[in-house]
């Protein structure tokens, strides 16, 4: 038989039908759709202190939603970074209770949920369990920990803390936060286009078995983008903690969703190899402005977790669909 | 071989704790285990009012497993139980003390508020096709959120009053003999559970989706309807243990339900349901849910903290589900592959079919076919897979139907079976035009097609897989009637034979009873025309004459048999007529007699075959790797052999014997269990394929779709993959022109078309793909290639080009190791050919001292 060729065997080119347009630029339209739906609604919306907030709320998303985007493009889901945020937070607060650096809190915060995700990378892979019970587990154990660290206790941190610069401070116009959060994704985007370890772990998501009888160390790079992912959720967490002052032996429950959302929303595939940390970080945009919009307009914190169940819903059956029928 | 079981009724029949003895004993070991522990280290655990305590805990708990074990057994699974559970109890709270409903009303509202959340689960699930982890972890959160919207603290405080309807709190609070209600309506949970599952069509039809998709979709089990009911299932389930929870705590608690999914999975894997679906039972997911309530119970009692507790859970969680992944591995069922299995058997003991012989149907009087194809078409997009093709088979006759792999015989198959519709031409059976709609039609007209994948759900007996769909049933809707399915099943399997005890379950038997099982079913419901793809693939020489004993057995019975293979040889051993495909035409229909080998192979390909092998044999340069003693498991069986540079060594044997895991072992791929191996005299143990492919060593897999590449990536960025790092600066920046030339070259080279290195791989080609992932290894000019099936459903064209990289790859002195099952290409390519047998070489040839009579006879004695 002769040669297949397709017309659409260019990459990412193909018939351009209502639904593909919908999935390859819908999130840009549902984002603008969405700030015209809210600064309709309530005049606060658009105004340069909200804006702020946004970026604020959006850049403890997004970091946590880069590291997210990672493993879920290496194929896996990491369902514990709630927990691995509130344990960040945690050890920070207490760190700089007993009276340590900043800079050696978030030090500290930070390579504990590194630890967290290798712990989550190696039983994943070591032992073949499935990633989403396994960071299910986690999740649970995690949250565990941080109450038997603090003891059920809140932790404050102490007025006037050099730590404060960081969720409170400035560089420039800018909140420190949003800056690490842009570096970050910058950092991330180079990586994942240009460097050996972006490309392994397209390969590793899109097919697993390929990948590994391509020499690739499929172990090490899904063990680096767990880590990664939980390094990405403990530095949330510190900033978080810095912003507030407080460390709540709660904190970061729930927060776990909010990461898949914005993946899901960005485009970016479950079953791996598919989007990008671009898409991700854009989904995290749009789930920053949903959050606050909802806030703004006074929607009970119980209808949001509704409301992003339902946009989580719609995006995947959406992208779904679009997918099943370009194939 | 006949084996009559009507007395004895199928030991599956009676419901157990999945995974047999060994889990159940496993269980109650560990059960008693923890029991005598916590007794000693807790006083107060050993009392009754702590039984009865621990009952009522293990009652809610065991609800919720049971509506997961449901959902779970049918492939999926729910996340959402917890806050299901907590807006049962809060409507429940609502309709008594708010609204002053009737217990009796009340509940029945709660129950159904449960099924309504389960159905729109399962509407997610089934019809918008979403993940099911996703789907129920966003209803875990909005039902959560619904159900707190509805809890008022200045109505539902326990400050305020507490629902004192006593019809309603016996429930969760009264005792029957001693034994709390809420363990008795668990109880009585678990058996209907088990009867529905156990002897109802629903219950069997639940274990085939969630155990085998193929048989779903050939018997006329509807796969979403079946699910939807799962889910609805396990709304009412979660319902029912918030509604108990309620009653027992006298009000809906807005932290009820709470995390409570993580140990609702785990008493349902525990006791025996898998993630993956298809597995699982009442009387285990109630042995897991005790399991697990026990240990909660007695953890509180010896004062472990709350935290640590979760702790605890979170672990033995963990290690539960752990030993379900590592079994589900050890018991995989061995994939079927579509290997070819063209091989000439000795003349001594070819022969020829009792049909080969059989007169051709005469003109007049004759009854028209049995099925019959007249000028269809089919046309995908652009590209015609089939067109203008005349075909029919006649009822007690067996036609073959051959051609090169895209030549448009599974396209023609599906459209006989009802998959396809055609673009063009009609169908007609029994002379009169059919239109077949789908695959169910085609079933009600006699239609039945044996796949080379088994149909066969691994959890259920021979006769529940044989009456699959068709199960008899009693005056009760939707009961099982199990004598008349016994004795249906009976009736065709010993007609079939009867290979193994029909109530053996399915996973325990080899592939080729399973196809026996396959072929039953077509029988049970009266198929009087069976196709069958590729069915000698996976078979050993006996399984292979069996099947063709019953295949004369069909034929006698009038029975139409269609039959599709590469192995040219069984076509004259079985059909007596044969049709040859080619680019989607009808070159030819031939009575078998009539026919040579040589003349089916020029009608397949148009063309005579270059028969030319090379010209010379190699007989290599210095040694490249030798094996000794290589073993692993009863595949590798203590295998040695040596590659020297510049050969190409062939190794030919049947499937099964080794071929493909000895290089995946050589390769780094599987572990290896003992024996060593050399790389240029050194010591060569490659812990993954990692340290193959460092130490120059290239691997081209069997199933290049599954294994060879990344579909979502270009021809470029597969044929680099393997190269990462030689195409970057400093060892990880991605050098892009060092990429684009190394991907032009490799295209160039290979004749990859079309030659555009953006082009996504999985519009090309079988060949060009194969071409792809062949230049993937070169591009790293490897001292050693391993080869597996280098041209299996690669086009005739693209063929010859592999051929000569091979022969190019050894020319410039690396060494070659390949495996095929087409001797013809193995006697043209190789220097020297080794044949493998259950796990080890047997024989050592040069190519010019072998032939294919000599390769087979060492492939298949013993």
């Amino acid at each position: 038989m002769s040669t297949v060729q397709r017309p659409g065997g260019r990459l990412q080119r193909g018939r351009l039908t209502p639904l593909v347009f919908l999935a390859r630029y819908g999130l840009y339209v549902a984002l603008l759709i969405q700030v015209a739906a809210f600064a309709a609604q309530s005049p606060n919306f658009l105004t340069a202190a909200n804006l702020l907030n946004i970026l604020q709320q959006t850049s403890t998303i997004g970091i946590m939603a880069i590291g997210q985007t990672l493993v879920i493009l290496a194929g896996g889901i990491d369902v514990s970074v709630g927990s691995t945020l509130g344990l960040g937070g945690m050890i920070a607060a207490m760190a700089i209770r007993s009276g340590a650096s900043p800079a050696i809190a978030l030090i500290a915060g930070t390579a504990a949920g590194f630890a967290v995700g290798v712990v989550n990378g190696a039983v994943i892979f070591g032992l073949g369990v499935d990633a989403f019970i396994t960071t299910l587990a986690t999740l649970n154990i995690g949250r565990g920990l941080v109450y038997v660290l603090s003891n059920q206790y809140n932790v404050n941190v102490p007025d006037g803390s050099p730590f404060f610069a960081l969720g409170r401070g400035h560089i420039g116009p800018l909140p420190v936060s949003v800056v690490i959060f842009l570096l970050l994704f910058a950092l991330a985007h180079v990586v994942e286009r240009h460097t050996a370890f972006g490309r392994s772990v397209h390969a590793v998501g899109g097919n697993r078995a390929a990948a590994l009888l391509s020499g690739l160390r499929i172990g090490r790079i899904r063990l680096a983008a767990y880590g990664i992912s939980g390094a990405c959720a403990a530095l949330s967490g510190v900033i978080i903690v810095s912003q507030v002052g407080l460390a709540v032996p709660y904190l970061g429950s729930g927060y776990e969703l909010d990461t898949i959302a914005a993946a899901v929303v960005g485009g970016v595939a479950l079953t791996g190899g598919v989007g990008s940390v671009l898409v991700g970080a854009v989904g995290s945009i749009f789930i920053g402005v949903f959050l606050n919009g909802m806030a703004l307009i006074d929607v009970p914190s119980i209808w949001q977790m509704v409301a992003q169940g339902v946009v989580i819903i719609s995006a995947v059956g959406l992208y779904g669909a679009a997918r099943a029928r370009m194939q | 071989m006949s084996v009559a079981s009507v007395s004895r009724p199928p030991r599956t029949f009676l419901p157990g704790i999945d995974g047999g003895l060994a889990r159940a004993r496993g269980l109650a070991i560990a059960l008693t285990v923890l029991i005598a522990a916590f007794s000693a280290a807790a006083p107060g655990f050993a009392t009754p009012y702590n039984f009865n305590e621990t009952l009522r805990d293990l009652s809610i708990l065991g609800m919720l497993a049971v509506g997961e074990a449901f959902v779970m057994i049918g492939g999926g699974i729910d996340l959402s139980v917890g806050s299901v559970l907590l807006i049962a109890g809060i409507v429940v709270d609502d309709l008594i003390r708010l609204h002053g409903w009737n217990a009796a009303a009340a509940v029945p509202a709660a129950l159904a508020v449960g099924g309504m959340a389960g159905l729109i689960n399962g509407l997610a699930v089934t019809r918008l096709r979403i993940s099911a982890f996703i789907v129920t972890l966003a209803s875990l959160y909005v039902f959560r959120g619904i159900g707190l919207s509805l809890y008022r603290s200045d109505v539902h405080d326990l400050q305020a009053a507490l629902i004192d309807d006593d019809s309603f709190l016996v429930l969760g609070q009264g005792n029957i003999l001693g034994i709390p209600i809420s363990f008795v309506i668990f109880g009585a949970l678990v058996l209907c559970g088990a009867f529905v599952l156990r002897r109802t069509r629903f219950g069997v039809h639940l274990y085939a989706v969630g155990g085998n998709e193929l048989a779903t979709r050939l018997t006329r089990i509807g796969v979403g309807r079946v699910q939807l009911s799962a889910y609805v299932i396990g709304g009412l389930c979660s319902a029912l243990a918030g509604i108990v929870l309620a009653s027992r705590l006298q009000t809906g608690a807005p932290e009820a339900g709470l995390g409570e999914e993580f140990d609702v999975i785990a008493a349902a894997v525990i006791g025996g349901a898998s993630l993956f679906g298809g597995r699982g039972t009442m009387f285990g997911t109630f042995a897991g849910a005790t399991l697990i309530a026990v240990l909660a119970k007695g953890q509180t009692l010896i004062g472990v903290p709350s935290n640590y507790q979760s702790l605890t859970r979170g672990v033995v969680i963990l290690i539960a589900v752990a030993f379900d992944a590592l079994g589900h591995r050890g018991a995989e069922v061995v994939r079927l592959r579509g290997a070819r299995m063209a091989q000439a058997r000795p003349a001594a003991e070819r022969q020829p079919h009792p049909a080969a012989d059989a007169p051709l149907p005469v003109t007049d009087p004759t009854p028209p076919p049995a099925l019959e194809a007249v000028g269809i078409g089919k046309s995908f997009l652009e590209i015609r897979a089939v067109a203008d093709v005349d075909f029919a088979v006649y009822a007690g006759e067996v036609h073959a139907i051959v051609g090169e792999n895209g030549a448009g015989k599974s396209t023609l198959i599906r459209m006989l079976s009802g998959v396809l519709q055609p673009d063009a031409g009609e169908i007609r059976i029994d002379g009169a035009r059919m239109v077949i709609d789908d695959v169910a039609k085609g079933q009600q007209l006699g239609i039945a097609v044996i796949h080379q994948e088994r149909a066969v759900v691994p959890e259920l007996t021979v006769a529940q897989n044989i009456m699959l769909g068709y199960e008899p049933v009693t005056r009760l809707p939707g009961v099982i009637d199990r004598n008349s399915l016994l004795r249906k099943a009976e009736e065709v399997w010993d007609r079939l034979g009867a290979p193994a005890p029909i109530g053996a379950v399915a996973r325990s038997l080899g592939p080729s009873v399973q196809q026996v099982i396959d072929i039953a079913r077509a029988l049970a419901f009266q198929a009087r025309i069976v196709i069958m793809d590729e069915p000698t693939a996976t078979l050993t020489h006996q399984e292979t004459a069996r099947l063709f004993e019953i295949i004369g057995g069909l034929r006698q019975r009038g029975v139409a048999v269609i039959y599709i293979s590469h192995d040219l040889e069984e076509i004259f051993e079985v059909a007596s007529r044969v049709t040859v495909l080619r680019d989607g035409r009808r070159v030819g229909t031939l009575a078998v007699r009539d026919v040579d080998r040589q003349t089916l192979i020029r009608m397949m390909i148009g063309r005579e075959i270059d028969a030319q092998a090379r010209p010379f044999i190699n007989e290599g340069g210095r040694e490249i790797l030798a094996v000794r003693n290589l073993r692993r498991g009863v595949t590798l069986q203590g295998v040695d052999l040596t590659v020297r540079a510049g050969e190409v060594v062939g190794i030919a044997g049947l499937v099964g014997s080794g071929r493909s895991e000895l290089l995946r072992a050589i390769f780094g791929a599987d572990r290896r269990e003992s024996g060593e191996m050399t790389l240029y005299g050194k010591p060569y143990a490659p812990a993954s394929p990692t340290d193959a492919a460092q130490a120059g060593i290239g691997f081209i897999p069997e199933d290049r779709k599954r294994d060879g590449l990344v579909p979502g990536f270009s021809t470029s960025q597969n044929l680099t993959l393997p190269s990462l790092r030689a195409v970057s600066r400093w060892g990880f920046w991605l050098d892009r022109k060092r990429e684009g030339t190394l991907a032009l070259t490799m295209i160039g080279n290979l004749r990859i078309e079309p030659a555009v290195p953006g082009w996504l791989v999985s519009h090309l080609s079988g060949g060009n793909q194969q071409k792809v992932v062949l230049g993937k290894w070169l591009a790293r000019s490897p001292e050693l290639l391993l080869v597996d099936e280098p041209t299996h459903g690669v086009d005739v064209g693209a063929r010859e080009e592999i051929y000569r990289v091979i022969d190019e790859l050894a020319r410039q002195g690396a060494g070659v190791l390949v495996v095929s099952s087409y001797l013809p290409e193995v006697l043209r390519i190789s220097d020297r050919i080794l044949v493998m047998r259950d796990g080890r070489i047997v024989l050592e040839v040069p190519r010019t001292a072998a032939t294919e009579e000599i390769l087979l006879h060492a492939a298949t004695q013993g």
